[in-house]
């Protein structure tokens, strides 16, 4: 079974060898990719001195084209299960095979990493703030789709050959997570979710600045909003 | 008394300046195509409104029509409708095409991406 690690990093030049190196040290048969967004920093150096494979993007594509190449390179090469773990650190790979097992088990076609069920908990939960914007988008999907997910943003993703394809072929663009979760669920894709536990960023600055949050919140509702209609 | 807003007669220097205006509008939108700045296909619409500028400015009785037809009194006010109107659509229609682009910059950025990827390794397997 050929599995691949997506790592979609922008300016991660802090924590990307620490990510790489804990993949390999958990889980040794995974196929590292780094997507490269144009980073302005030497992550696609330090990713290529420690012989990780690395596609660089001329252009900043933001995480969602990012994430888009990933799941092309895994379609045409022939994958079966990919995995989104971010570059900065917060996803700690020790929980790599927790979100692979529902999907090499076919329990699901998508497994998100949740921090807000069972031990996921006792890890790092956000601040305040997002926390409550979480928890709007979680209602909000519950509405759409009648389908309740807790980690509505989480980005630590395991899934199967049909969602590669399908993702490579349509994926959101700005904030990807929250939508692709009602993407999938239109289009009658299985969704679980699996307890790991989160850190704080190991270094760099989040993508997300506060004072987008609510430029955020607005944009993923009508995103949402939009695909209840977009895919039947 | 001449007065454009209520008879649609200008005053001669006016007339002329604006006849002056629209002219240099023309030429300057068709030296932009000349100089290959601007495709034809997206500078027919601003021919075709620099050719109703010059129509109005030599024939300024002429704007009266259509305000007249619709029943709108006061000509300036129609003015204002119609070329906020015309703009609305032109911006829309511009956000419309950028999104497109950007959909299509996206898609080659990506495959540029995949085949430099593709390149590098199968260099690496040479050496």
């Amino acid at each position: 079974m050929k599995i691949l690690a997506i790592l979609p990093a922008y300016n991660e030049e802090a924590s990307i060898k620490y990510v790489i190196e804990k993949i390999r040290q958990n889980a040794e048969a995974i196929d590292i990719i780094v997507i490269n967004d144009s980073s302005k920093d030497r992550t696609s150096e330090i990713a290529r001195s420690l012989n990780a494979d690395v596609i660089d993007l001329p252009n900043n594509l933001g995480i969602g084209g990012a994430m888009q190449t990933g799941f092309k390179f895994a379609q045409r090469n022939d994958y079966d299960i990919a995995i989104q773990i971010d570059g900065d650190g917060q996803h700690n790979p020790e929980y790599l095979n927790d979100i692979l097992k529902p999907v090499i088990e076919k329990k699901c076609d998508m497994a998100i990493g949740s921090r807000f069920i069972g031990f996921g908990k006792t890890g790092f939960q956000s601040s305040f703030l997002r926390r409550f914007g979480i928890k709007i988008l979680s209602a909000a999907i519950k509405y759409a789709t009648n389908f309740r997910i807790k980690d509505t943003t989480s980005g630590f993703r395991a899934i199967n050959r049909k969602v590669i394809a399908f993702f490579a072929d349509d994926y959101p663009n700005d904030y990807p997570e929250p939508e692709s979760i009602v993407m999938l669920n239109k289009k009658m894709f299985e969704i679980m979710e699996v307890p790991v536990v989160m850190s704080e960023r190991y270094g760099g600055k989040s993508s997300i600045r506060a004072i987008d949050t609510i430029y955020y919140m607005i944009k993923v509702l009508l995103a949402i909003f939009i695909d209840c209609f977009k895919y039947r | 008394m001449n007065n454009f807003f209520f008879d649609g007669t200008l005053p001669l220097r006016l007339h002329i300046v604006s006849i002056i205006v629209s002219v240099f509008m023309l030429v300057f939108i068709l030296r932009k195509i000349r100089n290959g700045k601007l495709h034809i296909k997206d500078s027919l619409i601003w021919l075709f409104v620099c050719f109703i500028v010059l129509i109005i400015s030599f024939f300024p009785k002429l704007f009266f029509a259509l305000p007249k037809l619709l029943g709108i009194i006061m000509p300036m006010s129609a003015l204002f409708f119609f070329a906020i109107m015309f703009l609305l659509l032109k911006v829309f229609n511009l956000t419309v095409n950028f999104s497109r682009l950007s959909e299509e910059n996206r898609k080659l950025t990506q495959e540029i991406a995949l085949l430099k990827n593709k390149i590098e390794k199968n260099e690496i397997v040479k050496n």
